[in-house]
């Protein structure tokens, strides 16, 4: 099957794939943080959502323009270096954080239950480390050793949502929940401790 | 042929990396936000980000041990070569090298970045017996200019396993020398008098080489088995086969280093150098002597000779070249001992040097054989203006005029743009011997 000229270039150059990963991955968290505020949303809510909005297409900009400063020696005119300082602050700048900020803050904004918010959990996680992989180049083999972990967190984020969504009253359900959750926390605490 | 190893230590600092970085900002904004918005479901959001960030490495190397090597000290023009990059006392922590090239190294596309894993030293529960591990990498990267310069530097990030913690070091490249690519030249202008030396170009005296030139009468003291029968035959008498005796000559190649003037990497003085390596391989495989002046402010030259050394020893000299100035002392004439009698001369020249076009004359007027190669290929700059326009038509009508003064003193002018092969603008003197006389 013939390919398209972008999906043979994201094939061929891995920062392309991992960059193309990351800048998806960002938009589902705005999207997915962002899908109930037409009926919820608050005056503040349009900022926030243009500025996680903002922060998603520059951060992947940022990956795609990758991290070298390989600026040529010797006269530059003044678009040259508006252009230059333009991709210095591109890089600079925390597109990251800002976006997994304005995607927490967006989900605040709205009362869509627990699992919505733990969805996004897993969403900004996964952001997170697609942005790490295509930032340092590394091949996705390099976070093979860290799966106990994202496992653990993973389960413990699975249990605290189900915490919140099954509010017993009190009563024998609510005492094996809490022991669940101990549980939960010291499996978590045994998976961390051979590091 | 690899350069030698140069060894150091280097002394790590270790920071936060970004990814330890943004999983913090994730963990403090789900808490904070659980607590301002007294929804729980944020804490539980914070989660796998703490627990990711519970596994703080303690203990991570201070120094390490970094070994460059150039597969490669000397290289040509577009040339791939590599360097190998081995690093220890990094034990258990991820490698990666990041090559920077300098003004005209290349670095391939995708390979300027590569990885060393390091294997974690075995826990055998005893003390550190000293054993070191260590890991290596390979770079690759391209010359696309000659001349004597700096590879560039190389950017070693380590990890540690959980990549919540990096370091980051800088540190230069080994230097490398690289050659100007040779031009192609397959033929060679052979002077009508050559050198009483064995070489390979047929001269006009008899002798013994493979170049048949007629026959004559047997005499007692011949060789029978150049006798030619068919001959012999038909005039009823013994006749001899008559051969071409093969000599080498003298050649003096000239580069012209007072300008440099056109595209990077096609300026004249690329061309020159080029056309100067093409032309001395061309005639060291013919077994002639060649010998280089470099014509700037100085000169500097190097006897003829022959082999594989003197290809490199000229190839040394050029790279050794001052840079281009237009000042500097006068030099009209070329001191005697670089150019042996009969030698045929073959200058690489934009001939925007009036100081070489006198010492062209003058060489000409000794009675030698010159032949000048013009480089130039490129105009000055300018509008599109008709003065501008008006200029660069007296410009070029300057240049005409000094390439016709050379011909009308017989020095033979042909242009060489830099792409094409030498022999296509020296085919006229390559066909036939070039005749030396006055």
């Amino acid at each position: 099957m013939p390919l398209s000229r972008t999906a043979r270039l994201v094939r061929q150059h891995p920062r392309t794939r991992q960059s193309a990963a990351a800048g998806l991955l960002a938009a589902a968290c705005v999207a997915w943080s962002a899908l109930p505020i037409q009926r919820h949303g608050g005056f503040f809510a349009a900022p926030v959502l243009v500025a996680a909005a903002g922060c998603a297409v520059l951060g992947t900009a940022r990956l795609a323009v990758g991290a070298e400063h390989s600026y040529p020696a010797g006269y530059r005119t003044g678009p040259e270096r508006a252009g230059h300082a333009l991709l210095a602050a591109l890089r600079a700048i925390p597109w990251a954080d800002g976006l997994v900020v304005a995607a927490l803050l967006l989900e605040a904004m709205h009362q869509s239950g627990a699992y919505h918010t733990a969805l996004l959990a897993v969403a900004l996680l996964g952001y997170l480390f697609a942005t790490h992989l295509a930032e340092s180049g590394a091949r996705p083999g390099v976070l093979r050793q860290q799966l106990p972990l994202i496992a653990a967190g993973l389960g413990l984020l699975v249990i605290a949502t189900g915490a919140v969504l099954l509010p017993v009253p009190s009563g024998q359900a609510s005492g094996w929940l809490s022991a669940l959750a101990v549980i939960a926390a010291l499996l978590a605490g045994g998976l961390a401790l051979p590091v | 042929m690899t350069t030698p190893a140069s060894e150091r230590e280097v002394t790590l600092s270790w920071s936060l990396s970004g990814h330890a970085r943004r999983l913090v900002t994730l963990a403090l904004a789900g808490l904070a936000i659980a607590v301002v918005s007294r929804r729980p479901e944020f804490a539980a959001a914070a989660a796998p980000a703490l627990v990711l960030l519970a596994t703080w490495p303690r203990e991570r190397p201070g120094q390490i041990g970094i070994s460059l090597r150039s597969t490669a000290g000397q290289l040509f023009e577009g040339d791939h070569a590599a360097v190998e990059v081995t690093v220890s006392g990094a034990d258990g922590f991820s490698v990666d090298l990041l090559m920077h090239g300098s003004d005209a190294v290349g670095v391939p596309a995708g390979t300027g970045r590569g990885s060393a894993p390091v294997p974690a030293a075995p826990d055998t529960g005893l003390p550190d017996a000293g054993e070191v591990t260590s890991a290596s990498g390979t770079l690759p990267f391209l010359v696309s200019r000659w001349g004597r310069r700096s590879i560039g530097h190389l950017e070693i990030i380590l990890r540690d396993r959980w990549r919540l913690h990096e370091s980051r070091v800088t540190m230069p490249l080994p230097s490398i020398d690289c050659y100007p690519a040779p031009a192609a030249q397959d033929t060679r202008v052979v002077l009508s008098r050559l050198l009483n030396w064995l070489g390979e170009h047929a001269s006009r005296a008899q002798g013994t080489g493979t170049d048949f030139t007629g026959v004559r009468d047997f005499t007692p003291g011949d060789r029978q088995r150049r006798i030619n029968w068919p001959a012999t035959t038909r005039r009823g008498r013994l006749q001899l086969n008559m051969f071409a005796a093969e000599r080498s000559q003298n050649v003096v190649i000239i580069a012209d280093t007072t300008s440099d003037v056109g595209e990077v990497g096609a300026t004249a003085l690329d061309l020159a150098v080029r056309g100067v390596a093409g032309t001395a391989r061309a005639y060291l495989a013919a077994r002639d002597r060649v010998g280089y002046i470099s014509y700037s402010n100085r000169a500097a030259w190097i006897a003829p000779g022959t082999g594989t050394r003197q290809f490199f020893r000229i190839m040394n000299a050029m790279l050794a070249e001052p840079e281009a100035s237009p000042g500097g002392t006068s030099l009209d004439r070329l001191p005697r001992a670089a150019l042996p009698p009969g030698a045929l001369i073959i200058v690489f020249s934009p001939l925007l040097s009036q100081r070489l076009v006198g010492m062209l004359r003058d060489l000409r007027e000794r009675g030698l054989t010159v032949l000048a190669v013009d480089v130039l290929n490129a105009e000055p700059p300018g509008g599109n203006d008709s003065l501008s326009g008006l200029a660069r038509r007296i410009w070029r009508m300057e240049q005409q005029a000094i390439r016709f003064s050379l011909r009308e003193i017989g020095i033979p002018v042909v242009h060489w743009d830099g792409i094409q092969a030498l022999d296509e603008p020296l085919a006229p003197y390559t066909r036939r011997v070039m005749v030396t006389s006055r």
